[in-house]
C-alpha cells in the first residue's frame, strides 16, 4: 500500500482525487492548507478557497471516505510568496498570476516537503493536467488534460523533474462532467458545489479594492492615447491589465484597449486592438520540462510550438529561439497575437506536451 | 488510541453519561415553567448550583451558568467593566492568558481602555512586583490572571495576586479552567472576586461557570430573560448545571497523585531526546501536575502531531484555532522563544482516566517519531 497525500481544497475536484485514491487502494491521507489571510470572518464577504468553510467541507468528505483529513497552516508562505508578489508586480505595472506562484512555491513546494514529513510517497492533486513517465527517456512528461476546457497545465508549467516525480494528477484522464457525476454516485456534498473563479485571497472579487487596501503607491494619473494624448484619468494603475476593455472610464467612440502602464511616469496608455498586436516575446524565468526540446531552440529558426500566454488562451503557434543555456529566450507568433501582458506565464507546448515555460518579461 | 488532551477536553465520566441519559428520558421541562415539569428541570438545576457552591466553599447566588469558560470570562471582565457601580476602570493581564481573557482585553485596548500588560517570565510567571507598581499607580483596577496556563501549565502565584488585589481594592478574576483544585483554595481564601470554570475539561459536558463574589455587580452579556438572577439571559440547562456539578465534585474528591505519575514517565522518556525542551521546570506546587509541554529542536507541531495521530496518539500544540491548524504559540513567544520555535510546542495533557501503563507506551512511540523527524531533518541540513 502507498502512502500519498491528496491536497483537498473542500472542492468537488479534490474530493473526487482522493475518493479514486482510496478505491485504487492507497493509504490515503486529506489535507488542506489554509493559505488567505486569517481575517476574523470573511463570511459576509463570501466564502473564498479556504475559509473555514471549505476546510469543513473537506472534512466531511475525508470523513465520509474514512480517511484521516488534517489542516496544514501555510498562511505565511502564502502571504511571502504569492500575496506579497501579486502586489509588487501590479506595482511593477505586470499583471501577476498568483495561482502559478502559489503552485510554484507553497502546493509543490512547502506542501511537498510537509506531505514528505508523513512519509508519503506522493502528493496528489485535483488538477486537470497529466503526468506521464516518459515512455523511452528518463524524465516524467506534463500534458494537457484530457478536458481541453478544463485543462490547468498551464499553471503547472514550472514544475521541475524532481516534483513531477513526485506528483499525482488523477483528474487528468477524465472531464469535469465525469467528476461532478463521480462525486454524485459517492455521495459527496461537494458534488453540486459552485466553482470557485476568484481568486482565493480576494473572496469578493474586488481586486482593485484589496489592491487599493495594501499598495500605498496608488495615485491618479492621465490615461494617454499611443500618440500622448490625453483622453482621461485614471485612479491608480492599480488593477490594470494589458488589453482590459472594460473599466477605463474613457468614452471615445471606439473600443480602447489598455496597452501598456507607465509606472515611472503613472501613466496608463490605450490604444485600438491594432496597436494591441505584436510579433513576439521575451521570456524569461524558463523552467524547461523536455529537455530535447530546450536543445533544439537553438537550431536556426528555433523550435516550433504552440505558445499559450494566459489561462484561458488555448496556445497561438510560433517559434521558441535562444539556448537553452539562456536566462531569455524569444517567442516569435506566426501570425500577430494581442494582449501578451508582462507577468503572465508563456508555455511551450508540442500538441498535449509541456515542453517548458516562463513569464513573459517584455512583448515587440 | 492513547488519549493525551485532556486539558482540550476530557472524556465524559461514565456515571456521568449515565445521568445524562436518564434525565434526557425524564421528560425535563423549561426551569423556568411553573408546572411540575418544569418544577423538575428547575430542582435539577438548583440542586446541581448547590452541589457546586458548596464544593468551593461559595454561596449559591454567587454561581452563574454559562455555555462555557469562555462565555464566563467574557462575562466577568466585560460585565463588571461596564456596571455602574464599579468603579474599576483599568485592566491588568498578561499575554500569558487563554485567548477567551486575552483577546477580550486586547479588544478592550482597541476601543480604548487603559489596559496594562504584566512582566512574564521564561517559565511563564508573571512579574509580582511589577502588578504591585501598577497597582499602586491604578489601584481601581480588574486583574485578570489565570491560574494554571493551558498551553505550558505554569501555575501563577494566584494567592498573591489576589492579596495584592486585596491590599489596593482591585478586583480579581481567574480563569481557574485548568485547575479547580486552587480554583476551590482560592475562592474558600475570599481572595478572588471573578473564577471561570468548565465542565469538559473535567469530565463533564461542555457548559462552564462563572463565580461573582456576593457584593460584585455584573452587567448581562446575553440578554433577553432573567434568568441566573438576570445576569445570563437563555432558557437555563439543566443538563449542562447537572454535568457540571457531577464533574466537578468527581474532580475535587480525587487525587492526582496518579496523573503526576503518568506525567513523571511521560518527561522521563521524552527527557531522553537530546534535542528535547520542556517548557516548563518549575517545582510541583508552581505547575499542573496534567501538562507537559515540549519543543523538539526546531521540529515544527504539526507534521509531529499528524504522525501521533496515524500511530492513534492524540496531543496538540497548546490552543486550537478555526480551522485546527496550528499557529504559532503566543503564550511560547512570551517566554522568550523565537516564531519558529513557537509553532513547534506539543503539548501532553493527562486527567481522570490516565493511566501509567498507556502513558509509558505512548511516550515510547512518540519518542520514536521524534527522533526519527530529527535525523531526518539533520540529513537535510
Amino acid at each position: 500500500m502507498t502512502r500519498v497525500v491528496v491536497a483537498m481544497s473542500g472542492g468537488v475536484d479534490s474530493s473526487v482525487a482522493a475518493a479514486l485514491m482510496k478505491q485504487q487502494g492507497h493509504e490515503v491521507i486529506g489535507v488542506t492548507m489554509t493559505l488567505a489571510p486569517n481575517e476574523e470572518s470573511s463570511a459576509h464577504k463570501g466564502r473564498g478557497c479556504c475559509s473555514v468553510w471549505d476546510v469543513t467541507d473537506a472534512e466531511k468528505v475525508a470523513w465520509k471516505l474514512d480517511i484521516p483529513h488534517y489542516t496544514f497552516n501555510l498562511r505565511d508562505a502564502f502571504e511571502k510568496h504569492v500575496i506579497s508578489d501579486f502586489i509588487s508586480e501590479y506595482e511593477k505595472g505586470r499583471t501577476p498570476n498568483p495561482c502559478r506562484r502559489c503552485n510554484q512555491h507553497i502546493k509543490f513546494d512547502h506542501f511537498l516537503e510537509r506531505a514528505e514529513a508523513l512519509d508519503a510517497e506522493a502528493v496528489v492533486t485535483g488538477h486537470y493536467a497529466r503526468i506521464e513517465k516518459h515512455p523511452t527517456a528518463d524524465r516524467y512528461r506534463l500534458l494537457r488534460g484530457h478536458d481541453f476546457a478544463k485543462d490547468q497545465s498551464y499553471v503547472l508549467a514550472s514544475l521541475t523533474q524532481s516534483q513531477l516525480s513526485r506528483i499525482w494528477m488523477p483528474l487528468g484522464q477524465f472531464s469535469k462532467p465525469d467528476i461532478r457525476r463521480m462525486a454524485e454516485e459517492l455521495e459527496l456534498g461537494v458534488a453540486k458545489k459552485k466553482e470557485s473563479m476568484d481568486l482565493c485571497f480576494i473572496p469578493d472579487g474586488d481586486t482593485a479594492g484589496f489592491l487599493n487596501e495594501r499598495m500605498q503607491t496608488l495615485k491618479p494619473g492621465p490615461i494617454l492615447d499611443a500618440n500622448g494624448e490625453k483622453l482621461g484619468e485614471h485612479q491608480g494603475l492599480g488593477a490594470f491589465t494589458i488589453g482590459q476593455r472594460k473599466g477605463l472610464g474613457i468614452a471615445t467612440g471606439k473600443p480602447r484597449y489598455v496597452l501598456e502602464l507607465k509606472v515611472a511616469q503613472n501613466t496608463l496608455v490605450v490604444g485600438s486592438m491594432e496597436d494591441l498586436e505584436r510579433d513576439g516575446i521575451k521570456v524569461d524565468e524558463l523552467n524547461w520540462i523536455d529537455p530535447e526540446f530546450a536543445e533544439g531552440i537553438s537550431d536556426p529558426g528555433g523550435r516550433k510550438a504552440s505558445i499559450q500566454y494566459r489561462s484561458t488562451h488555448r496556445g497561438a503557434p510560433g517559434r521558441v529561439e535562444g539556448k537553452a543555456t539562456d536566462e531569455m529566450v524569444t517567442v516569435r507568433f506566426d501570425q500577430k497575437e494581442a494582449a501578451l501582458s508582462p507577468g503572465q506565464a508563456a508555455v511551450f507546448y508540442i500538441e498535449d506536451e509541456v515542453v517548458g515555460g516562463g513569464t513573459i518579461s517584455s512583448s515587440f | 488510541m492513547i488519549y493525551l488532551d485532556y486539558a482540550a477536553t476530557a472524556p465524559v465520566r461514565p456515571h456521568i453519561a449515565a445521568r445524562m441519559h436518564e434525565l434526557t428520558l425524564g421528560s425535563l421541562g423549561n426551569p423556568s415553567s411553573l408546572h411540575r415539569a418544569g418544577r423538575r428541570a428547575r430542582m435539577v438545576l438548583e440542586h446541581a448550583r448547590e452541589k457546586i457552591a458548596s464544593n468551593l466553599g461559595a454561596k449559591v447566588e454567587e454561581i452563574i451558568f454559562c455555555s462555557g469558560a469562555t462565555e464566563a470570562d467574557n462575562l466577568a471582565i466585560l460585565g463588571t467593566l461596564t456596571h455602574g457601580d464599579n468603579r474599576h476602570q483599568h485592566l491588568i493581564s498578561s499575554s500569558m492568558e487563554h485567548a477567551a481573557v486575552y483577546e477580550t482585553v486586547h479588544r478592550q485596548s482597541q476601543l480604548g481602555r487603559s489596559v496594562s500588560w504584566l512582566k512574564v517570565d521564561d517559565q511563564g510567571l508573571i512579574d509580582l512586583n511589577h502588578l504591585s507598581e501598577l497597582l499602586r499607580e491604578s489601584p481601581a483596577s480588574l486583574v485578570s490572571v489565570m491560574i494554571v496556563n493551558n498551553e505550558v501549565g505554569t501555575r501563577q502565584p494566584v494567592e498573591e495576586v489576589g492579596k495584592l488585589c486585596r491590599e489596593h481594592g482591585a478586583l480579581f478574576h481567574a480563569d481557574g479552567v485548568q485547575d479547580p483544585r486552587t480554583a476551590k483554595k482560592l475562592i474558600e481564601s475570599g481572595l478572588v472576586d471573578l473564577v471561570a470554570l468548565s465542565g469538559h475539561k473535567m469530565g463533564g459536558l461542555h457548559g462552564g461557570i462563572l463565580f461573582v463574589k456576593q457584593g460584585i455587580a455584573v452587567n448581562p452579556q446575553i440578554v433577553g430573560g432573567s434568568q441566573e438572577d438576570g445576569r445570563r439571559a437563555g432558557t437555563s440547562e439543566v443538563m449542562r448545571a447537572e454535568s457540571f456539578s457531577m464533574a466537578l465534585q468527581a474532580t475535587l474528591e480525587e487525587s492526582t497523585e496518579t496523573i503526576l505519575q503518568c506525567r513523571k514517565i511521560l518527561d522521563a522518556t521524552l527527557g531522553e531526546i537530546p534535542q528535547a525542551k520542556a517548557l516548563v521546570s518549575l517545582p510541583d506546587e508552581q505547575r499542573a501536575a496534567h501538562i507537559s509541554s515540549w519543543l523538539f529542536g526546531e521540529l515544527a507541531a504539526e507534521p509531529l502531531l499528524v504522525q501521533m495521530d496515524m500511530k492513534g496518539i492524540c496531543a496538540s500544540s497548546g490552543s486550537a484555532c478555526s480551522s485546527h491548524s496550528v499557529e504559532p504559540s503566543r503564550v511560547v513567544r512570551v517566554m522568550g522563544y523565537s516564531e519558529k520555535q513557537a509553532v513547534g510546542l506539543v503539548r501532553f495533557s493527562l486527567g481522570w482516566d490516565s493511566n501509567a501503563e498507556d502513558v509509558q507506551n505512548a511516550a515510547v512511540v512518540v519518542k520514536g517519531i521524534v527522533e526519527r523527524m530529527l535525523s531526518k531533518e539533520n540529513r537535510r541540513q
